[in-house]
């Protein structure tokens, strides 16, 4: 047992400093990301990443402390202590230790409750999840509402109010790098309030079970300066461009039935059931954050709805010709 | 004490052969297909322990199905509707099939002679819920065979799940098969805490309960508590799914948010249900291989029962996210960081202990310290997402995937294995190998953090759970691939244990009694061991009587304590007072029978039959279920005995027969209640919750409802129903049959006027419950209270039918006192019943 | 809560059951303020929150009468367990053993719940609306 013992013992010592090393290595090489908490770009995800931080290596510490004692008590000097050593343990570090530390944890929190749930600052933006893509209108305090899918853009430094719906089943609206998510639940209206800090594209997912296409409903955000954003959102009101070579495009959307689905401002197509596609081409993917938005990759949505997106509403147009995918795929990609 | 007993009849060695030959005839375990008819507490409780162990390796193995699927990005191994119920089910099973029932599986195995039983008090209800669990478990478990396992979550959030086209018969599988087991996990509840409270050995004062037994206490309770709003909540569900009652259906009236706060009222406690037993099992290994006895007895005792209140002050912390105002969050906030305290507390009695004793370093120990870098690494992650803000990022994502796994694999698991190396010699007879035990803890180890530890990061990089797939260049790909690697290690180590638990060891020698030197009553035991479970019923004075007693064991083996025979050849057991543990009676407990097989069958057969919509067949073993229970209880309890009293030895003489609150089916029918009332308080609770959600159209405008007069109506007929029972028991007393069978007869007529009353309210007002939540809501309630009245009548009839037997007389009145007891619930469910449908909507109006 | 010479199983789980009951009065009192206030306006109403005075009140209320039935049953426990001066381990089979230990047990109790009722209503003191 006590060569045994001994041999445990360094195997221990061992295993701890590989896992220390790799831990470290996942830490410090892994927060970037266009999808991470730990790569904060807005208010809400960097206070909440210092929280993180502060409660992480806090955490570290006390467990280091106290597997040092078991370590200590079961195998560096496994001998009685007294008996009085062990009820001040219990004392000191069962009671005393963390209700202080719980209860400076719990004021902290609660301060920050209050603070990142601050109104918004007049932008208003209603998001719809809806298996398995997001419903985006805009508005703005002055001037019309824009309807628009899959994709959110806001202004940096500004208070923005997301008001959140679901209609068919729960979803959670969440964009890691600018803040917590919060659930979009039939019949409720929530609201969330993000801060953007720093211009960019990030990534924002679907966070609540809702189905078979969960994993595959998401979405990309633009965090724009506020200048670039207001002058954005105003053309928005422009009908979409109809370039001339795209009419094949256009006309086999149309007959297709698409436009019962979809809307085109300033086309026949008004279809509500679906994505809004009036700024389809400014888009950065195809399919709620599903591929890259490519000419290739809309052809091959609308050929394979159903392999690429289980249980989507869309039905899948297999029975299309590769130049007619083609077509109304340039067509849609036109749409800026 | 014993020593004095200087001329004991025990000295005669061959008295005390043919005592053991006598014991050993009557606690017999049946042989060929008639082992199966065992409800001895060392079979069920192999069985019930092996069966969990079994699940375990099945959700493991789909555990395993996941981290294949998520090991590399856009994998189409699975596809994503399959793969929805491989995690819907690896959650269920662990949940609901394992973690919970394995906690009652061992309780059953090793409380009795923890106690100085010959088994708990109810032997054939602990075979009961063993064949219900059994059954439950093998159907919901079954149903991916058939691609139809439930599909949407373990949580099974509406409205995606009761959406009959996006989820098939697989939720309504969950919700029955569920709702079944739920039961008999309620009836081992019941069974463990009258065991507990009042079959412990004489002497043993609340003082000297082992800690495990304190556990088991506290468990059970929390059972009670947290079990029945999800038997609520799931009968609310499946009005819904085959009625079209809109509970959760926002466009009537309903809402969603009342089925989470109903689950999660079950789900949350759950954890503690889960995390305090296993606990329990440290807390008996730790003294014994620190050769100690606990230091800080008390301490451990605060926080079982600080942690099994606090608690029940957590569950909106899984809804965090759903957008309630941050006041409400915060309150749980605070409970959630509060409960650290206890558990804090829990861990640091065993570090002193340790820090106080010489501690033996063994396997058990190996893994209790595992146990304990797991779990308080798990604890830590659980303090952090306690914080609502920084679970609005981490809910949801992988973070809480490695969370929950390090609480329970470390809080549960570990010292689930160190329990197992620990008492195997006792249950089975040898010893596991070290060896193999060392290996199995380096894999487990070992893999466990390579699979969980990564996931922590890889869920704040945005890894949200529940997902089929991810895709490429988001960071996600090392991390997870990471993850299955360990994963796979794990399950090495889960396969090396449980070959060490399963291979043959019939060659090997049998283990040294007491083997690990352990100080309480369970080592008595010797191997091989014995049916009668105990040789004697020892009086205790000491925590740890092995070590601390003299001449114990010697005593114990000769028996020189209570009940060293079996004279009448009936199984027998003392049965003492809760505080002081005084023996009170003598208690006979029922022998072997596959009554309790066909009733678990039948009764798994209703539910079955519901799940396919199948009425006729759910009647049908509805009846035949009603019939078998009946069967059980008119030929298994209350049994008159052929004498009043019996004398136990050391010259005590005890009754064999007592009644109301002295006897065990008195208390297993209070605490049953209780469990109940805690169901029927969920139903109210959704009541004021959409009372709460609605500005004025619930409860609607005057005229719409059930009205006031057939509700009152009603609660005077129950009235009377109940007055007619306290005359009854009046009458039985003053052993005058015939004015007995009048007032049960009277109380019969009565009480179906009542619930026939209260159901005609709402449908003479037109109520219709599938058009708004309200109806519907006023319904179920109604419902629940009727069917109530419908139990009290059928018991009412029994004790009608055991009168005319000759079996319940004025002497003997056990039934009597029962099913009055029952109906001084029944009539508060009634009170309550009229007050909220009848009285409440005049008040707000 | 039952006054009682003798410690029991009610004495011992006193402190515990009053801060569940608080626990369950300052949830109730802020959820029905503040979802009474918002019910059937489920419409973005956009700029402040409904305030919860009321809640907040019911809420020091109910603390200040939990901490006060807490120091009754720590009061009373103090006693049982002998006015403090009895040495753990309280494990002999006797009466006062029993006594002492369900004393010592439930001022245990007392003082973790009464950090759980204050830890509990915190929150009325962090945050004053519905937001």
């Amino acid at each position: 047992m006590d060569s045994q013992g001994d041999k445990t013992i360094a195997a221990r010592g061992r295993h701890w400093r590989i896992l220390a090393v790799a831990a470290g290595a996942l830490v410090l090489g892994g927060c970037s990301g266009v999808q991470s908490a730990l790569d904060p770009a807005g208010f809400e995800a960097r206070e909440v990443a210092t929280l993180f931080w502060v409660m992480a290596i806090g955490a570290g510490v006390v467990w280091a402390i106290v597997m040092a004692i078991a370590v200590y008590a079961t195998r560096i000097r496994p001998d009685p202590h007294e008996e009085k050593v062990g009820l001040r343990l219990i004392l000191w570090g069962g009671v005393g230790f963390p209700t202080v530390v719980l209860a400076g944890l719990l004021v902290y929190g609660l301060g920050m409750m209050w603070t990142l749930r601050e109104p918004g600052e007049g932008l208003r933006i209603d998001i719809s999840g809806e298996q398995f893509w997001w419903r985006v209108t805009y508005r703005p305090q002055d001037g019309a509402a824009v309807a628009s899918a899959n994709e959110v853009r806001l202004p940096v430094g500004e208070r923005v109010e997301f008001a959140l719906t679901a209609p068919d089943v729960i979803h959670a609206f969440w964009i890691p790098s600018l803040g917590g998510k919060v659930d979009m639940i039939p019949g409720r209206e929530n609201r969330l309030v993000l801060q953007a800090e720093k211009p960019g594209v990030y990534r924002g997912v679907c966070a609540e079970f809702c189905g078979a296409s969960h994993a595959l409903m998401a979405f990309d955000v633009v965090a724009m300066e506020k200048d670039a954003f207001e002058a954005w959102l105003k053309d928005q009101a422009r009908p979409a461009a109809q370039a001339s070579e795209q009419a094949r495009g256009a006309e086999l959307f149309l007959n297709n039935g698409c436009g019962a689905c979809h809307a085109v401002s300033g086309t026949e197509a008004k279809g509500v059931v679906g994505p809004d596609l009036t700024r389809f081409g400014e888009r950065p993917t195809v399919g709620a954050g599903l591929m890259p938005n490519t000419p290739d990759n809309v052809a091959r949505f609308i050929r394979e709805t159903d392999t690429l997106k289980p249980r989507a509403k869309m039905p899948a147009y297999g029975a299309l010709k590769p130049d007619e995918l083609q077509a109304i795929a340039g067509y849609l990609g036109s749409l800026k | 004490m014993t020593d004095a007993a200087l001329a004991s009849p025990q000295d005669d060695p061959e008295l005390r052969k043919a005592q053991e030959a006598r014991l050993e005839k009557v606690w017999e375990t049946p042989k060929g297909f008639r082992y199966w008819s065992a409800v001895n507490n060392s079979e069920v409780g192999i069985w019930y322990t092996a069966t969990a162990l079994a699940f375990f390796l099945f959700a493991g193995v789909l555990g395993l199905l996941i981290r294949a699927q998520l090991a590399v990005p856009d994998n189409d191994f699975l596809s994503a509707t399959f793969y929805n119920q491989v995690f819907t089910l690896h959650g269920t099973a662990m949940m609901f099939l394992f973690a919970i029932p394995i906690f009652e599986a061992v309780a059953i195995l090793i409380l009795p002679e923890m106690l100085g039983a010959r088994d708990l008090p109810f032997p054939r209800l602990s075979a009961f819920g063993y064949w219900s669990f059994l059954l439950g478990g093998v159907f919901v478990c079954g149903s991916i065979f058939f691609n139809a396992a439930p599909d949407s979550g373990w949580f099974m959030y509406p409205p995606l799940s009761t959406d009959h086209k996006q989820t098939g018969i697989g939720a309504d599988v969950w919700l029955l098969g569920l709702s079944f087991i739920e039961v008999a996990s309620i009836a081992a509840a019941v069974e463990l805490i009258v065991g507990t409270l009042k079959c412990r050995p004489p002497g043993m004062r609340i003082n000297l309960m082992p800690l495990y037994a304190w556990y088991v206490l506290v468990v059970a309770g929390m059972i009670l508590f947290a079990f029945p709003p999800l038997i609520a909540g799931d009968i609310l569900f499946e009005m819904e799914r085959m009625f079209g009652w809109p509970f959760f259906d926002p466009s009537k009236g309903g809402d969603p948010l009342l089925w989470q706060h109903l689950f999660w009222i079950f789900g949350h406690p759950e954890v503690y249900i889960i995390f305090l037993p296993a606990i329990a099992l440290l807390a008996m290994i730790v003294p014994t291989f620190a050769q100690r006895p606990i230091l800080g007895y008390s301490w451990i005792v605060l926080a079982a029962i600080g942690t099994g209140f606090l608690s029940f002050g957590l569950w909106v912390h899984h809804m965090f996210t759903t957008g309630l105002p941050s006041i409400s969050l915060a309150f749980f906030s605070a409970a959630s960081e509060a409960v650290a305290i206890p558990t804090g507390v829990q861990i640091f009695v065993f570090l002193a202990t340790l820090l106080a004793g010489r501690v033996i370093y063994s396997v058990p120990m190996l893994y209790a310290v595992g146990a304990l870098a797991i779990f308080v690494f798990g604890g830590l992650t659980g303090v952090m997402v306690a914080l609502a803000p920084f679970d609005w990022q981490a809910h949801d994502s992988h973070f809480v995937v490695a969370h929950l796994h390090y609480t329970l694999i470390g809080g549960m698991f570990f010292p689930l294995i160190a329990g197992i190396y620990y008492y195997y010699p006792f249950v089975m007879d040898r010893r596991l190998s070290d060896r193999l035990g060392k290996i199995g803890f380096w894999l487990l180890f070992v893999g466990f953090n390579v699979t969980f530890l990564p996931m922590h990061i890889t869920g704040l990089r945005g890894m949200p759970r529940r997902v089929f797939t991810y895709a490429e260049g988001l960071g996600f790909e090392t991390l997870n691939l990471v993850s299955t690697v360990g994963a796979f290690v794990f399950a090495a180590g889960v396969l090396v244990v449980a070959w060490d638990i399963l291979r043959p060891k019939s060659k090997e020698p049998y283990a040294p009694r007491n083997v690990w030197n352990a100080g309480t009553l369970e080592w008595l035991s010797e191997n091989p061991g014995r049916d009668w479970g105990v040789r004697t019923v020892p009086i205790i004075s000491t925590r740890y009587p092995i070590w601390q007693q003299p001449n114990f064991v010697r005593d114990y083996d000769e028996g020189r304590f209570y009940l060293p025979d079996a004279e009448e050849g009936k199984r027998e057991t003392l049965i003492t007072s809760v505080l002081d543990a005084r023996p009170i009676q003598c208690l006979r407990v029922p022998s072997n029978t596959f009554i309790t097989m066909g009733a678990a069958f039948l009764t798994g057969g209703a539910f079955i039959a519901a799940t396919f919509y199948a009425w006729t067949l759910t009647i049908g073993f509805s009846i035949a279920a009603l019939i078998a229970i009946v069967i059980w209880l008119w030929t298994g309890t209350a049994i008159i005995p052929e004498k009043k009293e019996k004398d136990v030895g050391l010259g005590l003489k005890l009754p064999l027969y007592v009644s109301g609150p002295d006897s065990v089916g008195w208390w297993a029918m209070f605490i049953t209640m209780i469990g109940d009332m805690s169901a029927f308080a969920s139903l109210i609770f959704g009541y004021f919750f959409y009372w709460t959600i609605h500005a004025s159209a619930f409860p609607p405008a005057a005229g719409v409802g059930p009205g006031q007069f057939w509700p009152a109506v009603a609660m005077a007929l129950v009235l009377a129903s109940w007055g007619a029972m306290l005359l009854a028991r009046r009458a039985n007393a003053a052993d005058s049959p015939g004015a007995l069978r009048f007032w049960l007869a009277g109380s019969v007529v009565l009480a179906i006027g009542g619930g026939a009353a209260l159901l005609w309210g709402p449908h003479a007002t037109g109520l219709d419950p599938t058009s708004h939540v309200y109806p519907a809501t006023v319904w179920i309630i109604a419902i629940w209270t009727a069917v109530h009245l419908g139990v009290g009548v059928i018991m009412t009839l029994y004790c009608l039918a055991r009168s005319v037997g000759r079996k319940l007389t004025a002497e003997h009145d056990i039934d009597i006192h029962n099913v009055v007891l029952f109906w001084h619930f029944a009539l508060i469910t009634m009170a309550v019943t009229v007050a909220v449908l009848a009285l409440f909507p005049l008040a707000v109006r | 809560m039952i006054a009682s010479t003798r410690a029991n199983l009610i004495t011992l789980i006193t402190a515990p059951t009053v801060w569940a009951v608080h626990f369950l009065v300052c949830y109730v009192a802020a959820s029905v303020e503040c979802a009474k206030a918002m019910a059937d306006a489920r419409v973005f109403t956009g700029g402040g929150w409904p305030d919860i005075t009321t809640a907040r009140i019911v809420i020091a209320v109910a603390t200040v009468a939990a901490l006060a039935a807490i120091a009754w049953s720590s009061r009373q426990a103090w006693r049982h367990w002998g006015d403090g001066d009895a040495e753990p381990p309280y494990d002999d089979a006797t009466f006062d053993d029993r006594q002492q230990f369900l004393g010592f047990a439930t001022v245990l109790l007392c003082g973790l719940s009464f950090i759980g009722v204050i830890f509990v209503a915190l929150p009325a003191v962090f945050i004053g609306d519905c937001r």
